[in-house]
This record gives C-alpha cells, structure tokens and sequence, in this order.
C-alpha cells in the first residue's frame, strides 16, 4: 500500500512538470503550427533564474514570480526577432528554434559554467500522506501546477483572450477578417507559452540538477505529452501527461531509466496509430 | 463608399483578378455575377485585406486602406460572410457572435438586442456548437456574426450556395433590410439569379478577372440577356 502511494505521488510530480512545459507547447504548437525545439531551454532559463535570485538572497516564491516574467519576455522577443518571419515556413523555424535552443544551452554554460547551479528547496520538511512520508515541497509543488493548469483551463474557456485564442486556432483568416489582431494574440500565446515552461523550470529545479542541458530531457517529453494528448486544449495535454509521466514512473520501477524512456517512446508510438488525432479529440 | 483602383491579385506569380476597379455606392447592393472560377472570391478578399493586391488600391469612404491587415480593416467598418460561411465549427452559436464583436469600434463586448431580435432561430441555439448547424442556420449566424461589428459595408460571398429556396428568400429580405433600415453598402457576390433580382441595385458580370459589362436591372429581368452576358 505504501509503495503504491509513493509510487502514485511520484508519477505526479513528474506529471505536473510534464503539464506545465506540455501545455507551453501544446498552445504554441496547436495555435501557431510552430514546432518550437527552444521551448525546453525556457525550462532552463526558468531553473537558472532561481539560481540566480536565491544567490542574491532572494526567496524560491520571489524567483517564481519572476521567472515566468523574464521567460515571457525573453519569449516575446524571440517571436518578435525570429518566430514570427517563419509562421508559413514550418522546417525553417524547427532549424531556426534548434539554433537557438544551442545558442541559449552554449551561452548559460559559458555564463555560469557546466557545473550544477545551486539552487534550494523552500521547503524542506515532510508531510504524513495517507500513512507515509512525502516531501512537502513536492506536495506543494503538485498542487501549485494543478493550480495553474486549471487557471490555464479558466482562461481559455472563459475570458476574451481564451475566445480568441480558439478562434484563430481554428480558422485564422476567418477570425482577422472579423477583426482579432492575430499577430497580437500569437506573440502574446508564444509569451505565455514560454512563461509556462518558465514556471515549470522554478518548480522543477529543486529536485534536479540545474545546467544549461537540463531542458532537453523535457523537450522530448512534453513533445509525446501533446502528440499523445492532441495538440490544442488542456484536457489534451493533462490527458497526455498522465500517460507519458505515469507510464514512465512506473516502468522506472522495473526497468532501468533508459530502457522506461524508450519504451515511454515505444507506448506512445502505438497510442498515435490507434488515435491519431491523440487521447482528447478536440 | 467602396473603391477599388485598378487592382491586381493572386495566389503565385500569374494574377487571377488584373486591373479591377469597382465603387460601392453608399446605399448600392452591389451584385457582382460571374462562372466559377473567374475571381470573385478572389476580388473580395482583397477588398478585405486577406488578400494584398500586387498593385492597385483600395479605399473605404476614401481612406485608403490597401496596406492595412484585414482586422484593421473590419474595424474600419467593413464585415465579410466569406464563401462556405466561415462559422467556427467548435464555438457556440453564442461565442461565434461574440467573435462577431471584434471589429466594433466601440469594443463594447455584449452581443446587440437588435441583432439577436432579428435572428430567432439563433437565440434558441445560443449554447450550439456552430458545426451542428444545418447550413441554412450557419448562413444565418454568419449574417448575424456580421452584423455584431456594427458595420457600414457588408461583402458577402455566394451565400445561397447549398441552401434551400425558403432560406434563399429570408436572405433577399434580410439584405433589403439591412440596406434600407441598417443603410449598409453591400456588395453581393451571386450566382442564384432570384437573390441577385431581389436584391441587386446595380449588377456587373464578371469574366476571367475582369468586370466584362454592367446589367441594368431591367436587362436582369430578361434570362436571355443574363446568360448572353455570362456567356452560358
Ligand atoms: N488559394 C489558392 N491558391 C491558388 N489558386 C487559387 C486559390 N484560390 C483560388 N485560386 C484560383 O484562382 C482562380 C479564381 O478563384 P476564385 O475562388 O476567386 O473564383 P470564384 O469566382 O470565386 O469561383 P466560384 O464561383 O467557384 O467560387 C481559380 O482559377 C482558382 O483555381
Ligand atoms: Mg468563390
């Protein structure tokens, strides 16, 4: 019973980190066709920026209101400088967000070195679960993802920029000529997107080793989260998740990690043939 | 006003629609007829913007706008129920004419009580998904979702294609309505000969990306002339 509940509450940590980076993705990919091989550098921009406010002294909760802002920013400039000259040229921008993935990865570790940052977990004690003990800060850390994945949710559903959102995802030309500035609502999907990964990459750096490569891991990962769950909505992505973070905290148990992530691949590569369009048909 | 100077556009190098220039009268229900595949739709969605003419111009009310992008243009005032009707198949009747509240100038974000007091059948269907729509409806929410942006020109793309004759008449009421009571300057891309002589005020026959001729509406009464002019 107790392995089962660690098991359980280890396959959702990893889980809500897969929403969190999926979700990123899922919006740049489902609204704009713009396969994104920078997005996992976001997660590392997120990590290194807790490095560096708690160097400066400043809190994990500080670090998690910022980072999601300089990963905004840093993803608005990238969409303003690069995304959006290649919207209609879908291998030009894998090649051009490949070469930026590399530049990001080869100038944090020119920066900071390629030793792991340092970075501290707010919380260090543990909670009592359903009869054992768990790490508090990865409760806390479940908890806040699901938090802001539901707001994800809310936001798309029922607020103005959501409606927009929908709109253009499914005919573009229909919702410019209606009057949404759809230049507008793509680099401010493409910030929010790399706020996201951001976000997660705060969350995620107390329980992993912080260095410029660490995003790619998640790249990969968050890409089976949307082609499993169906690129475009939450469900998609948090069904998605589920699969792919479950599947592979489970496997990990009774096979080696490299053997359960190729399997994870393996999994999702038969899900894609039995339902093409994902897990969530949108 | 509506005007168009001598513009030409396509989709590669060859021009499908080559020096065309047309002006909507305030008040005109403009009918564009034309054989398929002469350019029509290809006319309007430059007008729009969707489209940028290699060369030419475009101006509303004489500003000229042919630079602009298309959502700049609807704010300008101009809607557009585009060929196939262009309903979000995933929103709801209700957020399909809350999409329709984008190009108002005002950015007031509540769906008008005279629009919906004119359409029935929609405010039944407020929380429908647009793609369960038969096609009569979706070409009714379509004029309706136009209508939301309080506009002063109206383009509309063939919309009796596929639709039943009952609906073809409520569409030829709705138009004149929206002319005389709603003065908007339409301009009506039709093939149904009934619409265009119900509605038309002024008719140019369109052939192979250019205006050919001009039909009065006494000569669209008489078959004869209508197909000598579109070379049927
Ligand atoms: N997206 C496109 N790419 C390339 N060529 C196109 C495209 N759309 C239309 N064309 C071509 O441009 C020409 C004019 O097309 P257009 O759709 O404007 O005609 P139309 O008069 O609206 O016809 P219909 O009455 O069938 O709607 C056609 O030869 C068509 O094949
Ligand atoms: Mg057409």
């Amino acid at each position: 019973m107790g392995a089962v509940i660690t098991i359980s509450l280890n396959a959702m940590t990893l889980i809500s980190i897969l929403m969190l980076v999926g979700l990123g993705l899922a919006i740049i990919y489902g609204l704009m066709g713009v396969i994104n091989l920078s997005h996992g550098d976001f997660v590392t921009i997120g990590a290194f920026c807790l490095a560096i406010i708690q160097g400066l002294g400043g809190s994990f909760w500080l670090a998690l209101l910022i980072a999601p802002l300089i990963g905004a920013l840093l993803g608005f400039l990238t969409e303003q400088a690069i995304i959006r000259f290649l919207y209609a040229r879908p291998l030009a921008t894998i090649m051009a967000t490949w070469g930026l993935s590399l530049i990001i990865q080869q100038s944090l570790q020119l920066i900071f070195g390629a030793a792991p940052q340092k970075v501290f977990s707010p919380l260090t004690t543990s909670i009592n679960l359903l009869g054992v003990n768990y790490p508090s800060y990865r409760v806390v850390m479940v908890a806040l993802s699901i938090a802001i994945i539901v707001m994800a949710f809310v936001i798309i559903r029922k607020t103005k920029f959501g409606l927009d959102l929908r709109t253009i995802i499914q005919d573009r030309d229909m919702a410019e000529a209606l009057g949404i500035d759809t230049k507008f609502v793509y680099s401010i999907a493409f910030s929010l997107g790399t706020a996201l990964a951001a976000i997660a990459g705060v969350l995620l750096a107390p329980l992993t080793a912080v260095i410029a490569q660490m995003g790619i891991n998640y790249l990969a990962k968050s890409f089976f989260v949307v082609i499993v769950g169906g690129a475009g909505s939450v469900p998609g992505v948090v069904a998605g998740s589920l699969f792919v973070g479950g599947t592979e905290t489970l496997l990990n148990y009774i096979v080696p990690t490299t053997l359960s992530q190729a399997l994870v691949l393996v999994f999702a590569i038969i899900l894609v043939r039995v339902r093409p369009s994902g897990l969530v048909r949108t | 006003m509506l005007e168009a100077r001598e513009i030409s556009a396509g989709y590669g190098i060859v021009p499908v629609i080559r020096n065309i220039s047309l002006t909507v009268d305030n008040g005109d229900i403009l009918v564009l007829l034309g054989r398929n595949g002469v350019g029509k739709t290809t006319l309007l969605k430059s007008l729009i913007g969707l489209l940028k003419p290699s060369s030419g111009k475009i101006l509303i009310d004489g500003l000229d706008v042919t630079e602009w992008a298309p959502s700049r243009i609807a704010k300008a005032g101009v809607a557009y129920v585009p060929q196939g009707r262009g309903i979000f198949p995933k929103l709801t009747v209700e957020e399909n004419l809350r999409v329709g509240l984008r190009g108002r100038k005002d950015r007031s974000s509540t769906i008008p009580d005279d629009v919906l007091a004119m359409f029935p059948i929609l405010k039944e269907r407020m929380n429908q998904l647009g793609g369960t729509l038969s096609g009569g409806q979706q070409q009714i929410l379509a004029l309706a979702r136009a209508l939301c942006s309080d506009p002063s020109h109206l383009l509309l793309d063939e919309p009796s294609e596929g639709i039943q004759p009952s609906i073809i008449r409520q569409i030829s009421e709705l138009l004149q309505t929206f002319s005389h009571e709603l003065d908007l300057t339409i301009l009506l891309v039709e093939q149904n000969l009934e619409l265009v002589r119900t509605t038309a005020t002024r008719c140019f026959v369109m052939e192979k990306g250019c205006l050919s001729r001009e039909l009065t509406t006494d000569e669209l009464e008489d078959d004869q002339k209508v197909f000598e002019a579109l070379a049927l």
